[in-house]
């Protein structure tokens, strides 16, 4: 999904941009399979199952970083938590609980999100990171206003996403199908554009690439995975809790940064962000096991997320002047 | 008329807040021509550009293709009438295959899938024309050369429908073979019926290539000359407003050699590049070097490496400290050993655009005026006001905002920041370009009066013309070497011109043997 | 010497002399909009009106006030400190478990400085070397930091607040018999400090430069690992400070006590009209923003507004401040 139809680096193919990421999640693997018995055996796959929210809101933040000039959307997780709330307090505590309304509504209402977030940042060209922070406080304040407390009573349909009988669990089928689509997305020009406007905005301008258009577009597919993020964070939780989404949006930008996506825009992709939460979540539960402190565990997080990034900029840099 | 035009400007204003960067401006492009366009920087070329380019609309006026009014609201609509631009500035996204910058912007928001093969071959025999390998098609840019970077930028344009090619400033990139590709390749083209507005500072590229000219001043259309009477005095003297008999003379002005007083630095086995022959070059106390070459030949590395800014691969660069040579080992080094250096780039590289003209003009300073770390505003108020009065820097108050000044005035206030730190060493890097002609006046007589006083001075400039009447002696770099140090009888138009081309004399340089 | 020049240049001057206006007028609206909002929130809620009321609107905003120095500064040089709110919680928990330990508050202090000195190291070289995100880098700096105090405490965050400290955030306090908190105090010395700093000493010059332009900073002798590390340190002790203060409103103390001021601090620093671009603005913008975003919020609890749509209105605020004065303009400006 990442160097479509890129035709060779002259001088050796360069190694794409998640490998660390990836190499980082396969040690993970190893090590938490030698620490747990379990976890080979199933223990996995309701690892999975409790990454799942934040796996798809760093795939979610992806988009806008790819999209550049600072773009950034600190709006991710209490976009996800109203999401969340909207679909148990306002459709499902009212009887519309049927898949088939309330899957389409949960991308609606992400793309809704997500084309409030790009209309404030591409259209009236407020800095992302006012603008995000502003609908974070937007997004969070309306989910709490709507739902003082946690509710429950859930759709048995909704069981599906945290079933883990299968071979896989069904969350890996939803991620599957998001990055499904979104590998579909890149065989169009969307993704040259994107990448091309990420890397430099001026000469995608002058190229005749449409600048304001690809970012819009970039928030609003931020915002459809967003949707699913909160559909996925329902079935998880239970039910909805407005304080949850929040927790989520710096983890998402930290995966995001762990994956290797430059957060200058133009580099990297979802399998990046996907591995950078995979592997923020494999840490947390490698620490768990060894029944170390949540405060380790915090003090982990940063350190693995400064070394992280120290490395993707050296790498970078090395990239650049070969 | 001999034909009606492919595209006209009428009468066209164009105003930045309360600047007018235009002002009825007029301009026609017949079918199968290459216009030139000149004018000093500021004179409102660039704006010219944008216009055509659909990077902004005019304020008033219309633009025609064909005869009918358009609206080049962007660069789509400049690009579906067939208006494409190459600019200075290689603009690529690093990120993208070569492939991708050639053709991005050409398949809508969604839309196309693949490259296809006829594009990879469309992009492959545009980039051979112009004499480069199509591996750069496939290469990641980071590893390109400038030069093969705009070599992609002219490949996007030249890909599509094009019927006018604006080249703005597009050739100080390319190296010279590909140049003069590009200039057959154009000529080819011109039969077809195609067109190309071709704007450059080099007399040169315009004598070679053009058939008309249209010279604009200060925002205004001064008038468009047939190739017959486009010679570079007399487009010289519709630029500046001169009569074209103080151009022809403004070459024997100089010649003012000093006495000499010892060597003030020196460059001892220095090379330009990791693979450039090493040369030693000295600067005598209070004269002006002069420092030419070709964009991309070292030039700039040569005042980079006089000022620390940048050290040469190899050689050292030295000056003298009462009598004792001391090593220049950085740029913190140079300024503490009295060196000054002014950069070229302004914007990117001098001016804090935020700030008032009273900290862009004592940043570098503020160190002397305080102690302890803190400021003492009196003697900064006294040092800034004796630099602007000095300087003539209008207007005459130090808590203007320096985006309010104008191109000239910017200039004199970095160089005055520099000037207030009393270097026995200044070095200028291209320090009036952009600049009017009444400031360039005024500066050539600071320097005078400076060097004088004792003061070294080490100026690059991308005016031969300048070099010639402001500078003792001309250092000419070329292919990252120094090519020759021209004084006296030797300073002339061609032979900094043919020293910047390597000595063999090319071009038209013959003809341009001045009056 | 020049009359040429004016001559030939088209009209910079009156382009200029418009320019300053509009700018001596926008920052004339930054400073009387406190005071405007004061008297909204006099007729609105004359209750306000009371010294307490007053007072603990002063407290709240010399929290925020003190705790926003460093997002200030380090909106100046065009990056973000997402580590202050962690830095406040260390602060507040490693002051109220040392004390009760039976340290004295002058040690206690001492520790801090030198902490808050380590996290701007931190911030400020990681944030130089290879170009690296301010952002991200500040964000595991912020992990690091509150991992690090929850691990040396071992989750006991609780202790005992020395009196002084409670006293000094109580609307009824007063300093050497002057009827004033001694927090108010603390943040105008802060702050008179923080804005000489800025106008009248050769850092403070070089902050604005850094920010304006790196290269051209850079030639002109300023030390951007050095600025950086300045402005992050600074920020980290101001933070510290804050945290230091919020102990004596809470008996207990927690490293989550500081989460609010991420938002808040940055919210007080775009209300008051710094760009986020960096090389302009100030802290005397930031008090005003302070001061409006705390009467704001004040206001919206006069109306019985409660705290989730306290939160909306104020990002709804933010939205519309932004539109009016900090666009970024469009990518057709920038060639």
């Amino acid at each position: 999904m990442t160097t479509v139809d890129r035709a060779p680096i002259r001088g050796g193919r360069a190694v794409p941009y998640f490998v660390p990421a990836a190499l980082a999640v396969l040690v993970m693997i190893a090590i938490t399979a030698q620490k747990s018995s379990q976890f080979l055996d199933g223990g996995w796959k309701l690892v999975l199952v409790y990454a799942s929210p934040l796996v798809l809101l760093a795939m979610a933040q992806a988009p806008v970083v790819l999209s550049g000039g600072g773009g950034l959307d600190l709006s991710v997780g209490p976009g996800a938590g109203l999401v969340s709330v909207i679909l148990a307090a306002g459709l499902i505590a009212h009887q519309i609980s049927v898949a088939w309304i309330v899957i389409p509504a949960a991308v609606l209402l992400g793309v809704v999100i997500g084309a409030v977030n790009g209309s404030l940042v591409a259209l009236i060209r407020i800095p992302p990171i006012i603008a995000t922070l502003a609908t974070y406080l937007v997004f969070a304040g309306i989910a709490t206003q709507v739902l003082a407390s946690p509710t429950g009573a859930l759709p048995v349909w909704m069981d599906w996403f945290t079933d883990v009988e299968g071979v896989v669990p069904n969350v890996v089928w939803v991620m599957l199908l998001v990055g499904g689509l979104w590998w579909l997305l890149t065989r169009t020009a969307f993704w040259r554009n994107l990448l091309m406007v990420g890397s430099n905005d001026r000469a995608a301008y002058t190229a005749g690439v449409p600048v304001t258009a690809v970012r819009f577009v970039a928030y609003v597919l931020t915002g459809a995975m967003t949707g699913v993020a909160g559909l996925v964070l329902t079935a998880v939780l239970g039910g909805a809790d407005a304080t949850v989404g929040p927790t989520y949006t710096m983890l998402a930008i930290a995966a995001v940064a762990l994956g290797g996506i430059s957060l200058a825009g133009g580099r990297g992709g979802l399998l990046g962000a996907a591995c950078g939460a995979a592997l923020l979540f494999l840490i947390q539960n490698y620490l768990t096991l060894t029944e170390a402190s949540s405060f380790v565990l915090q003090m982990a997080y940063g350190l693995v997320l400064v070394v992280a990034i120290v490395i993707n900029g050296a790498w970078d840099r090395k990239r650049k002047n070969p | 008329m001999t034909s009606s035009p492919l595209i006209e400007l009428a009468g066209i204003t164009h105003r930045y807040g309360a600047t007018v960067a235009l002002d009825g401006c007029q301009l026609d492009i017949r079918p199968g021509e290459i216009h030139g366009l000149v004018g000093e920087n500021g004179s409102g070329k660039s704006t010219v550009v944008k216009l055509l380019s659909g990077i902004m609309a005019p304020t008033e006026g219309t633009v025609r293709v064909d005869g009918k009014d358009v609206d080049l609201r962007s660069p789509t609509a400049a690009q579906a009438h067939g208006v494409l631009t190459v600019f200075q500035e290689t603009l690529i996204s690093d990120d993208c295959s070569g492939l991708d910058n050639v053709f991005a912007g050409t398949d809508g928001l969604f839309r196309r899938r693949r490259r296809s093969k006829a594009e990879l071959e469309l992009a492959t025999e545009v980039v051979e024309r112009l004499g480069t390998s199509p591996s750069i098609l496939t290469a990641s840019p980071y590893q390109l050369s400038l030069a093969e970077r705009q070599v992609l930028t002219l490949t996007r344009a030249l890909v599509r429908p094009w019927r006018l090619l604006i080249l703005d400033e597009a050739t100080s990139a390319l190296d010279l073979a590909t140049r003069d590709r590009l200039f057959a390749l154009l000529q080819a083209e011109r039969s077809n019926g195609r067109s190309v507005l071709f704007v450059s500072h080099r007399m040169d590229e315009l004598e070679i290539l053009i058939d008309r000219a249209t010279v604009q001043r200060s925002g205004h259309t001064v008038g468009t000359v047939d190739r017959a009477e486009a010679t570079p005095s007399r487009l010289l003297s519709m630029m500046d407003g001169r009569s074209e008999s103080e151009h022809a003379g403004a070459a024997t002005v100089t010649a003012r050699r000093r006495d000499e007083q010892g060597t003030a630095a020196r460059l001892c086995g220095v090379a330009l590049s990791s693979d450039a022959r090493p040369f030693d070059l000295d600067v005598r106390r209070g004269e002006i070097l002069g420092v030419g070459g070709l964009d991309g030949h070292g030039a700039v590395a040569l005042v980079e490496a006089f000022a620390g800014v940048s050290l040469p691969p190899k050689g050292k660069v030295e000056i003298d400290r009462d009598g004792l040579w001391s090593r220049v080992r950085g740029y913190r080094n140079a300024v503490a050993s009295g060196i000054a250096y002014v950069p070229g780039k302004r914007q990117e590289e001098g001016l804090f655009r935020t700030l008032d003209v009273r900290d862009n003009l004592a940043m570098a300073t503020y160190g002397e005026h305080s102690r302890l770390g803190v400021l003492r505003p009196h003697a900064i108020q006294q040092a800034v006001r004796a630099q602007m009065q000095r300087l003539g820097v209008v207007p005459d108050d130090p808590d203007y905002p320096i985006t309010g000044l104008s191109g000239g005035n910017a200039q004199k206030v970095l160089v005055g920041r520099w000037l207030a730190a009393e270097p026995d060493l200044l070095v200028l890097n291209d320090p009036l370009r952009g600049v009017d002609i009444g400031t360039k006046r005024e500066f050539y007589a600071l320097m005078r009066e400076l060097t004088d006083a004792g003061m070294t001075v080490v100026m690059l400039s991308t005016e031969i013309e300048e070099l010639l009447t402001s500078c003792d002696r001309v250092a000419v770099c070329h292919d990252h070497g120094l090519e020759a140090v021209l004084e006296g009888d030797e300073m002339t138009y061609d032979g900094v011109l043919s020293a910047m081309f390597g000595q063999a004399p090319t071009l038209a340089t013959h003809e341009r043997t001045r009056a | 010497m020049s009359t040429s020049a004016i001559e030939q240049t088209p009209t910079p001057t009156s382009a200029a002399t418009s320019r300053r206006r509009r700018g001596a007028l926008s920052s004339l609206l930054v400073y009387l909009a406190p005071l405007a909002m004061f008297l909204v929130l006099m007729v609105a809620t004359p209750d306000v009106l009371s010294r307490t009321g007053i007072m603990s609107l002063l407290v709240l905003s010399a929290v925020l006030g003190i705790a926003a120095v460093g997002q200030t500064w380090a909106v100046m040089i065009a990056g973000i400190d997402l580590s202050i709110p962690a830095t406040i919680g260390m602060a507040n928990v490693l002051l109220t478990t040392l004390y009760a330990k039976g340290w004295s508050f002058g040690e206690i202090v001492v520790l801090l400085l030198v902490l808050s000195i380590l996290i701007g190291m931190a911030n400020g070289v990681l944030s130089s070397i290879f170009g690296l995100h301010p952002l991200v880098v500040s964000l595991g700096v912020a992990s690091v930091v509150t991992g690090g105090v929850l691990i040396s405490v071992d989750g006991n965050t609780g202790g005992d607040v020395p009196g002084f400290i409670t006293n000094a955030v109580s609307p009824r306090g007063s300093v050497l018999g002057v009827p004033l908190p001694a927090a108010l105090v603390v943040w105008v010395l802060v702050a008179v400090v923080v804005v000489l700093v800025e106008r009248r000493t050769v850092i403070g010059r070089q902050i604005f430069a850094l920010g304006s332009n790196v290269t051209a900073a850079r030639l002109a002798l300023a030390r951007p690992m050095l600025i950086r590390v300045f402005v992050y340190s600074a920020g980290a002790i101001c933070a510290s400070a804050a945290g230091v203060l919020l102990a004596g409103f809470s008996g207990g103390a927690s490293v989550d006590i500081g989460a609010a001021y991420l938002f808040s601090t940055i919210t007080a620093v775009v209300v008051g009209g710094t760009s986020l671009l960096g090389g302009a603005g100030g802290y005397a913008r930031t008090i005003a923003g302070v001061l409006v975003t705390t009467e704001f919020t004040t206001l919206l609890i006069g109306f019985s507004v409660g705290p989730n749509m306290q939160q909306v209105m104020l990002g709804i605020a933010i939205l519309v401040l932004i539109t009016v004065y900090g666009r970024d303009r469009h990518v057709a400006h920038r060639l």
